[in-house]
């Protein structure tokens, strides 16, 4: 990430500095007041979801979706690669990603990633399958598109809705064939 | 029907308390709370990654790009429009929905390059962003093969997108 935020900024920078040169503080102070913007975005919708998972919590739902997904949690991930909290998130994680519930599938993702990492420095095995995974989307209802196709008057959303499955399942399956061959299993129990 | 989902599943939580006889506000408060600390850890990220797409797109670095691997667009049969769209998604949510408007607007919703935009929309996410957003809250800063390895399988769902496209 380092590596490619410099690399991309500094050329940007550069190019900008030859044909458009007062446009560079402008567009950074721009950049930052989207960020600040959405933050806020992002904290209204982190509170209610931290805000039921907290309650969730309290309740046996996380175990049962755990039982329920380990089967396919096990397979992908491998045995003994993960504990059982993070088993509990992560379950609810690919949940709410599943159902297309944005805001609560981030804050559970976080969440799955803060207790996968367990405090240390580098990555591994669990977090990279997870985050490839999240990446090359596994959502059964593409509800933006469908919702932005149905407010430009198109009368039939719906037709997309098997063809990106099928090419977000192509995706995913290579992410997770590519991540099983080029990345090492690590036990981090 | 899809409308009823999360009322039902929020509603359904709640009813859990009152039969658990939880002491709900207390603890929603509590995951509030803890919302604000992960926002907190959140927008320092977010503004430095803001900074490289609006660099990105400002500086005309990113349309240069598409139009010098232009051959690589038309090897792949992929409309350079769609190149556009496959290329700024890993980057940016909200500039690919600008792009996929202004798609429909041209060609129609239910053109071929349509199809195309509406599926690989529907099929990839916002890498960089949420590399930013997820690691937060970790020491991680080195995120390892997860670039490559989402960005290729990204790239090959959205050929495959294409291609279904082109077969219907």
């Amino acid at each position: 990430m380092n590596k490619i935020w410099l690399v991309i900024c500094t050329i940007c920078i550069g190019v900008l500095t030859i044909i458009n040169p007062t446009s560079v503080l402008p567009s950074l102070f721009n950049a930052t007041h989207k960020a600040i913007e959405l933050s806020f975005t992002l904290l209204a919708s982190y509170a209610i979801w931290l805000g039921l998972f907290e309650i969730i919590k309290q309740t046996k739902i996380p175990a049962i979706m755990a039982k329920m997904l380990s089967p396919i949690i096990t397979f992908i991930y491998g045995k003994d690669t993960i504990t059982q909290e993070t088993l509990n998130y992560l379950s609810l994680s690919m949940s709410s990603n599943m159902l297309g519930i944005g805001g609560a599938s981030t804050a559970m993702s976080i969440k799955t990633i803060e207790s996968m990492a367990n405090n240390n420095s580098k990555v591994n095995f669990a977090i990279t399958m997870f985050v490839v995974i999240n990446a090359t989307s596994l959502q059964l209802l593409p509800t933006t598109v469908m919702t932005l196709l149905a407010s430009m008057g198109d009368n039939n959303p719906g037709r997309i809705i098997v063809p990106s499955l099928i090419a977000s399942t192509v995706s995913t399956i290579i992410g997770i064939v590519l991540v099983k061959i080029f990345v090492k299993k690590d036990k981090n129990l | 029907m899809s409308g009823y989902l999360l009322p039902i599943i929020i509603l359904f939580i709640l009813l859990l308390c009152i039969f658990k006889r939880l002491p709900a506000y207390d603890i929603f408060t509590k995951g509030a709370n803890d919302a604000i600390t992960l926002c907190i850890k959140v927008l320092p990220n977010l503004i430095v990654i803001f900074m490289m797409i609006e660099l990105l797109n400002v500086s005309g670095v990113l349309t240069f790009f598409i139009k010098n691997t232009n051959w690589l667009w038309k090897f792949l049969k992929i409309p350079s429009e769609i190149a556009e769209l496959i290329i700024l998604k890993p980057f940016s949510g909200s500039g690919s929905l600008a792009i996929i408007s202004n798609i429909y607007k041209e060609f129609g919703t239910d053109s071929y390059i349509g199809n195309c935009a509406s599926i690989i929309m529907g099929a990839s996410d916002t890498l960089f962003y949420m590399i930013a957003v997820y690691f937060s809250t970790t020491k991680i800063k080195n995120t390892g093969a997860i670039i490559p390895i989402s960005l290729i399988s990204c790239f090959i769902g959205n050929i495959v997108a294409c291609m279904i496209c082109y077969l219907i």
